[in-house]
């Protein structure tokens, strides 16, 4: 009975906002005339744009167009590798950049490309983050483990070795590690940077499930160079080219009928 | 046929004074372990000095053991905050202006001669502020002298093995200082210990900067931090340059080699074992 | 809790900034007020002269720097020819001729010896080098420029093989495939390739052991002689650390010999940053 307490809060809707219509949802992101410097080039140029949430949204492009750097915006952890952030970014009604950037990325979590799991445990790797946002019990916090883990599909490989280094798991591991590592902070928003792109077929078509599964609780964006991965669990696409935005809108729109020149020929490119 | 003679001169040539070299540096350490070996006693390691010259009968105990509180309390000033400073450049700073600019200066001054510590020291602590010959005084000279050392060892360390995890925790909204004390410091012990130990015999084997701030020809074990102590690198200056026991000399230079070996293998298998190798990693 | 033990790294981190921050500025501003009595009262013309000698204790002081520059930049250029000959051999040796664990053996041996005591050094060099010199160039004393050049470069020997080693280490990683199937031999491809390719990054290496070298002070000291002489190769010397650490304790704060000690070791500072300067404009941009 307890356990099922606790499951329900931490899967359920805890981040969950009820509207004043009665409607339950979790956080838009609204961008507004964006941009983003490093030193003195600038690496985004005027976005704008709105993500919905509930959904998820794939951001393409060519490598090097400025996408990584939009998913580091949002989080703000372009300011922590001394980029400047000019503009608005909303979530909801807040903006996020007048907000403490440590409570903003409780809500906004983000996995790195190729993320690194931390060199502790397995346990730990969720415990270090917990213990730090929350005050729970021991009881509890191995719940909580046992629950986050069970999210992403890591928990039945890994039950016997919660205490061993993290390091030792393999590619495909780490990433879900990794996953659960943002989910345990409770966040609104789940950021993922090609959260496939060192894996196998089978790994990604797990973790691709797991996201279809995750997207009904969080507002999800993934960057991703993959376009049959974006045509199978995106519900919208913006593609970006050298820092701007050039085309947005619903996935089945955008790659049924490509109204830019560059949309075509980046899908023509990407498929051959 | 002419290009095969060349080679092999060429060859011979560096295969010659290549050999020259390494014999050289190994004869540092055959000279003094071979030599020395035969003046090694109970009595040398544990006895006072005593004799007339001073130094040429007796042992050096007091010198071993001013050698290592002057050690032990340097490594503490400087190591701590060379490590605090890494912290700051890696972390706090990276690709910051001032970052750059601090860490040009931490070059400068790593390659500051050491007897320009010993001659600000001489006469800003014991002239200007009062301060008598002392272990604290010799001790904050070395500091000085190891901290931009450590700083820069450090850094390279938080650089190598903590950013990545650092930015990636900070993304998690985790505080820069939780991350250091959770993360980045248990993840950097072994090298840090070894960086603070490296400029720690940097600091022991050092005689400029203590020359007139500390070091004295006899004195017993300091009871405190404001007495006068005995090191073995002045020890051994003074006996080889007065010339009166070679004998000594080379006994005192064994024992500081010796020391120097030990700590040395020391750090090694405390790294070693924190990464799980055993002692397979001894020769690197 | 937390919170608390944040702060206290957050201000430990700061407070060490600060403290390191104000230490080097107190030496950098001491040495140059420290310089001021001497140069006002001796002037740069009695300070650097062709003519007079080093004798700060006359009825009549003169206090000429000019020898102990001399000496210092002789020994310092002597010894970093000396390391770079045997050194580069050696870095050579060690990456193409000796099987990779027993030339690791000899690298950890080499970073040992990095660690060894300057008074070691001068030690050996006194017992051993000293008389050596003394009973076949049949000289007056062994203790001479040369000696200390010697002694010196023994001591930069690990610096010059591991800043070598690691270049060509670079160069190998990048190159030595390719010539291989070109079927060139070792030695072709350290005269044409290596050596061309690492030009620029040796002479930085070398100048920074020049900048080390010119601030030793023990074994230098031990080996020299310390007369304040021009140098000769086979003559006696001094250099500027070594009549610092020689005189400083026998002298009184106020005195203007003292002062005199303090232009010298601004000048070895400002030899020691031009150095600095140059190294790093020769490594460019590749690294730091």
């Amino acid at each position: 009975m307890f356990i099922e307490i606790i499951t329900y809060r931490v899967v359920g809707c805890s981040n969950i906002k009820i509207r004043k219509d009665g409607s339950l949802t979790v956080a838009n992101i609204i961008v507004k005339n964006l941009n983003v410097f490093y030193g003195k080039k600038q690496v985004l140029k005027n976005i704008d744009t709105k993500i919905n949430s509930g959904r998820i949204t794939a951001i393409i492009g060519q490598s090097g167009c400025g996408k990584s750097t939009f998913l580091k915006s949002i989080n703000r952890i372009v300011e922590e590798e001394n980029g400047r952030i000019n503009g608005h970014i909303y979530l909801d009604e807040e903006d996020i950049l007048k907000e403490d950037s440590q409570i903003l990325r409780r809500k906004i979590g983000l996995v790195f490309q190729q993320p690194e799991a931390f060199p502790m445990s397995i346990e730990k790797n969720l415990s270090y983050i917990m213990n730090y946002h929350f005050n729970y019990k021991k009881l509890e916090l191995k719940e909580r483990i046992k629950t986050y883990l069970q999210m992403v599909g890591l928990y039945g490989e890994v039950k016997e070795e919660l205490s061993n280094p993290a390091k030792n798991l393999s590619g495909g591991q780490k990433q879900r590690l990794a996953i659960a590592r943002c989910l345990c902070l409770n966040p609104e928003v789940l950021l993922l940077d090609e959260p496939c792109s060192a894996l196998d077929l089978k790994n990604t078509l797990d973790i691709e499930k797991m996201l279809l599964e995750l997207k009904k609780k969080y507002t999800i964006v993934l960057v991703t160079h993959n376009l049959s991965q974006a045509k199978r669990i995106a519900d919208d696409v913006i593609f970006m080219s050298e820092g701007e935005i050039v085309e947005e809108g619903s996935s089945k729109d955008i790659f049924s009928q490509p109204k830019s020149r560059k949309m075509r020929e980046y899908i023509e490119y990407m498929e051959g | 046929m002419k290009r095969k003679v060349l080679d092999n001169l060429i060859k011979s040539i560096l295969i010659f004074l290549g050999l020259i070299a390494v014999g050289l540096t190994l004869f540092v350490f055959i000279y003094v372990l071979y030599r020395g070996r035969r003046v090694i006693s109970i009595r040398f390691l544990l006895d006072n000095p005593s004799g007339i010259p001073f130094g040429t009968a007796g042992g050096v105990f007091p010198a071993i053991i001013g050698t290592l509180m002057l050690g032990g309390l340097s490594a503490l000033i400087g190591g701590l905050l060379g490590i605090l400073n890494g912290l700051y450049l890696s972390l706090y700073s990276k690709g910051t202006k001032s970052g750059r600019i601090l860490l040009h200066l931490i070059t400068i001054l790593s390659g500051l001669p050491s007897i320009i510590f010993g001659l600000i020291a001489y006469t800003l602590l014991i002239y200007k502020l009062g301060m008598g010959k002392s272990l604290l005084c010799s001790a904050i000279t070395i500091s000085a002298m190891i901290l931009p050392f450590i700083t820069i060892r450090a850094k390279k360390i938080f650089d190598e093995k903590g950013y990545t995890f650092f930015i990636e925790s900070e993304s998690l909204g985790l505080s820069k200082p939780y991350i250091i004390r959770k993360l980045i410091i248990p993840n950097c012990l072994g090298e840090l210990v070894g960086a603070v130990s490296l400029g720690m015999l940097y600091g022991m084997g050092a005689v400029a900067p203590i020359l007139y701030t500390g070091v004295v020809m006899n004195a017993p074990i300091p009871t405190s931090v404001n007495s006068p102590f005995m090191s073995l690198p002045y020890h051994l200056y003074m006996l080889a340059n007065s010339g009166y026991s070679d004998e000594y000399a080379l006994g005192t230079a064994f024992v500081l080699l010796a020391m120097l070996i030990i700590i040395e293998i020391l750090c090694h298998l405390f790294a070693s074992f924190r990464e799980g190798v055993g002692f397979k990693r001894i020769f690197r | 809790m937390i919170k608390v033990k944040d702060r206290v790294l957050k201000g430990m981190v700061y407070i060490s900034l600060g403290v390191t921050i104000f230490l080097f500025a107190l030496i950098f501003i001491y040495l140059i007020i420290k310089s001021i009595p001497a140069i006002n009262n001796i002037g740069l013309g009695g300070l650097i002269n062709l003519k007079e000698k080093w004798y700060p204790i006359g009825a009549t002081p003169t206090f000429n720097l000019l020898p102990a520059i001399c000496g210092t930049l002789y020994t310092s250029f002597l010894a970093t020819i000396f390391a770079f000959i045997f050194g580069l051999s050696a870095a050579l040796m060690l990456n193409f001729y000796l099987p990779e664990k027993f030339a690791n053996i000899i690298f950890s041996f080499l970073d040992m010896l990095a660690g060894v005591p300057s008074v070691v050094f001068g030690f050996i060099g006194l017992s051993t080098l000293v008389p050596f010199l003394l009973k076949h160039f049949n000289l007056s004393t062994g203790q001479c420029i040369l000696a200390a050049s010697i002694v010196l470069g023994v001591m930069l020997l690990p610096f010059i093989i591991s800043t070598c080693s690691e270049s060509i280490k670079l160069v190998r990683d990048r190159y030595e495939g390719m010539s291989k199937n070109a079927g060139i031999s070792k030695e072709y491809f350290i005269i044409h390739i290596v050596f061309t390719s690492i030009k620029r990054s040796i002479l930085a290496g070398l100048v920074m052991a020049l900048g080390r070298a010119i601030g030793e002070t023990m074994a230098v000291m031990m080996v020299i002689g310390n007369s304040a002489i021009f140098p000769k190769l086979l003559g006696r010397g001094q250099t500027i650390p070594g009549i610092t650490a020689l005189e400083m304790g026998s002298i009184g704060i106020n005195e203007i010999h003292l002062s005199a000690l303090y232009v010298a070791n601004l000048i070895l500072l400002i030899i020691l940053l031009i150095l600095i300067l140059v190294s790093q404009l020769l490594k460019g941009n590749d690294r730091i």
